[in-house]
């Protein structure tokens, strides 16, 4: 065996908050990457996801859904993660073809030190595979909702070995020097960098590092991140676009501030439509190619202290045909 | 920029996204000022859009109209005329919306 061959897989953890631009930061970073065996692993809490959509561009992609891989799918990412380094270690595969890198994007509410442990603790993986580095994203824009939240986006915070400030093209550059100065306080080794749609600048880097202290979340907040839902809306194909904007909106506008994520695919008069938001602010919908219009269409909300059965019932109104009924 | 109003057109706006072309667009925000209006009537408010300026009219029974562009501020004005946000899981909101 070469030394080439012998090398271990490198493994990358990107996380962040709910809609801090995870997604983004890994579009562009497997669009402009020139290694081409680029595996990513998507992790989502709730039962569909559109990050693999918007990742058509990688070597290939995992989806562990349904749950988060730092406590409930942690099995399957060391399945996930047994398999590529079975890949790996097979002879048969020619070079170009192995698995070099992989990119694991959390979902919002995760732990990455309890990952990092999971690897580092398990007996295989620790052989075949290295963790180069711990990437969180920060949302530039986010208003903190409460205290415990900020206690967990901070535990993110000190577990990163790279530390960026999403979004930074939406506010002054006074309030990125501030979030990066409040990031040093409690984690002075990270690397910090700003970034704009996924195009990162390098703000602050310590000359040397040692290692991280990977620290856990204690009880209280573990309480806290599970009652966190997330809630699927199944939408039917032919969905009014007008019924579903106007409760969309003043559903954000009600109950804004307990809904942290919208996704989901929708139908609308000119085909489907992929639809994201993060609190109140929607994005401008991106158009999907033709082939998902038969596809199942649905939302989904992540969000707290809110009634499932209450929103769920509210639906039903936007998903009537013939609602609007001419007399 | 509208010449009727000055105001500027917002680009990029989420709502819009379901229309490809000025006409659709234009269909589509007649079709919206026309359920929101029965929605609104429940409330005792009432909502019109003249389809050609910017802005839309949003007012009580007692006569006060305030002018909203979007349908975001159209909810803070509802707020605002009915000491409430109007909250959309209420069954009111969609229950029996006959357009006529």
């Amino acid at each position: 065996m070469t030394l080439e061959k012998q090398r271990r897989i490198r493994l990358c953890i990107i996380s962040g908050f709910l809609g801090a631009g995870k997604t983004t930061f890994l579009q562009h970073l497997v669009s402009t990457s020139k290694d081409e065996v680029t595996s990513v692993i998507v992790n989502e809490l709730s039962e569909n996801s559109v990050d693999d959509i918007l990742l058509y561009r990688a070597g290939s992609i995992k989806k562990i859904i349904g749950g988060c891989i730092c406590c409930t799918k942690k099995a399957e990412l060391v399945e996930v993660l047994l398999s590529f380094c079975n890949k790996k270690t097979r002879q048969a595969l020619s070079p170009r073809k192995r698995v070099e890198t992989i990119l694991v994007e959390t979902s919002g509410v995760s732990d990455p030190g309890s990952i990092y442990n999971t690897i580092v603790n398990n007996a295989i993986l620790s052989k075949h595979i290295i963790i180069e580095k711990v990437t969180v994203l920060l949302d530039a824009t986010y208003k903190h909702p409460g205290k415990e939240l900020q206690a967990f986006i901070r535990n993110q915070i000190i577990n990163a070995d790279e530390v960026i400030i999403s979004k930074a093209d939406l506010v002054t550059k006074k309030v990125v020097f501030e979030i990066s100065d409040f990031i040093k306080t409690i984690n002075s080794q990270a690397k910090i960098s700003s970034s704009v749609k996924g195009k990162t600048k390098l703000l602050y880097q310590k000359e040397s590092r040692s290692k991280n202290i990977i620290q856990h979340l204690p009880q209280e907040e573990q309480k806290y991140i599970s009652e966190i839902f997330s809630l699927k809306i199944p939408l039917k194909n032919n969905t009014d676009w007008d019924d579903l904007v106007i409760w969309l909106s003043a559903l954000l506008y009600c109950h804004g501030s307990n809904l942290l994520r919208v996704k989901g695919i929708v139908s609308s008069p000119i085909g489907p439509l992929l639809l994201q938001g993060v609190g109140k602010h929607i994005q401008y919908p991106q158009k999907l190619p033709n082939r998902f219009s038969s596809k199942a269409k649905y939302l989904i909300l992540i969000g707290l202290n809110i009634n499932k059965d209450i929103i769920l019932e509210s639906a039903k109104s936007i998903n009537q045909e013939e609602k609007f009924k001419k007399n | 920029m509208c010449s009727a109003c000055g105001f500027p057109e917002i680009k990029d706006y989420w709502i819009d996204a379901g229309t490809d072309s000025a006409a659709s667009r234009l269909r589509s925000r007649l079709v919206r000022a026309k359920k929101l209006s029965v929605i609104l009537k429940k409330y005792g408010l009432f909502f019109y859009d003249d389809g050609v300026t910017q802005l839309k009219q949003i007012g009580n029974l007692t006569g006060r109209v305030e002018l909203v562009p979007n349908l975001e501020q159209l909810w803070e004005v509802v707020e605002d005329l009915l000491g409430k946000p109007l909250d959309p899981l209420d069954k009111k909101f969609f229950y029996n919306n006959v357009l006529k």
